[in-house]
């Protein structure tokens, strides 16, 4: 069950973002995948990593632990992109989770909120 | 992977205790849940967390293990039944979860009921369906 994972960089205003975008169901069976995407060394340089999951149309506690801890290790400079009501947005809320992680509708949103110019800044 | 949809509206299979079953187990009772009319997001998160609870908690190191998937439409709800063979719920201290797993199976299931012992796990859900399903049998071949 192979994840989809296409990584770009980004120059905003603030400096260079990582942008990975996901696609595919994450659970058990490849969440390490996820994992070891957003935990590559280099994006530890990044000034953000933008983690767009608007192509995930499944997720369930497996993706979400890769998540947090992801969240847990690079703080503010994580925001996921985030489709609303989609099945990401509804394990965030049924895990209460929403609050530990920025989160952002589009890229450009998420991107603002990198840069200091998002409404959440 | 023993069985698959059983009858007209029914899943039954058994599958290896690995991680691959958690994808395998999920679509297919979730094909049933859309037949059905239940809330496939929910369905697919309950079969997900039962299954993947089993895989990571119900198994010593090394042990082959079963896991017993079951979804049959009843009267306005759709019932699943996850059972492994496994020596109970144990903490697994090399899992990547979070304990998040069961309080999801209990907020997205209607009921839910955990069993365990030394025989194995079983985990009862139940989940609101608009109908019983129709009589044709669900086609098997490309969906994901």
């Amino acid at each position: 069950v192979a994840l989809e994972c296409s990584v770009d960089v980004r120059e905003a205003r603030s400096g260079a973002i990582e942008l990975v975008k996901v696609a595919g169901e994450v659970d058990l069976a490849n969440a390490e995948e996820l994992n070891a995407v957003i935990h590559a060394p280099n994006l530890a340089e990044r000034v953000g990593v933008v983690l767009d999951l608007r192509l995930v149309p499944f997720m369930d506690s497996s993706g979400l632990g890769t998540l947090l801890r992801a969240a847990q290790r690079l703080g503010s400079r994580l925001v996921l992109i985030v489709a609303p009501a989609s099945p990401v947005a509804n394990l965030l809320e049924l895990s209460r989770v929403e609050n530990m992680v920025n989160v952002a509708a589009t890229e450009e949103q998420a991107v603002g909120l990198l840069d200091g110019t998002g409404p959440d800044a | 992977m023993a069985g698959g949809f059983s009858g007209h509206l029914e899943v039954d299979l058994e599958l290896p205790a690995r991680p691959s079953s958690v994808p395998e187990a999920r679509r297919a009772v979730t094909r049933l849940a859309r037949e059905v009319g239940a809330s496939e997001q929910n369905v697919a998160l309950g079969v997900s967390e039962a299954v993947g609870n089993a895989v990571l908690h119900a198994f010593k190191d090394e042990e082959q293990g079963t896991i017993r998937v079951r979804a049959t439409p009843k009267p306005g709800i759709l019932m699943v039944f996850i059972v492994d063979d496994g020596s109970g719920m144990a903490p697994n201290l090399e899992s990547r979860g979070l304990g998040f797993g069961i309080p999801l199976i209990t907020q997205v299931a209607r009921d839910v009921r955990f069993d365990s012992s030394d025989q194995g796990t079983s985990v009862s859900m139940s989940f609101d369906a608009a109908r019983t399903g129709s009589s044709r049998k669900p086609d098997l071949e490309g969906q994901s």
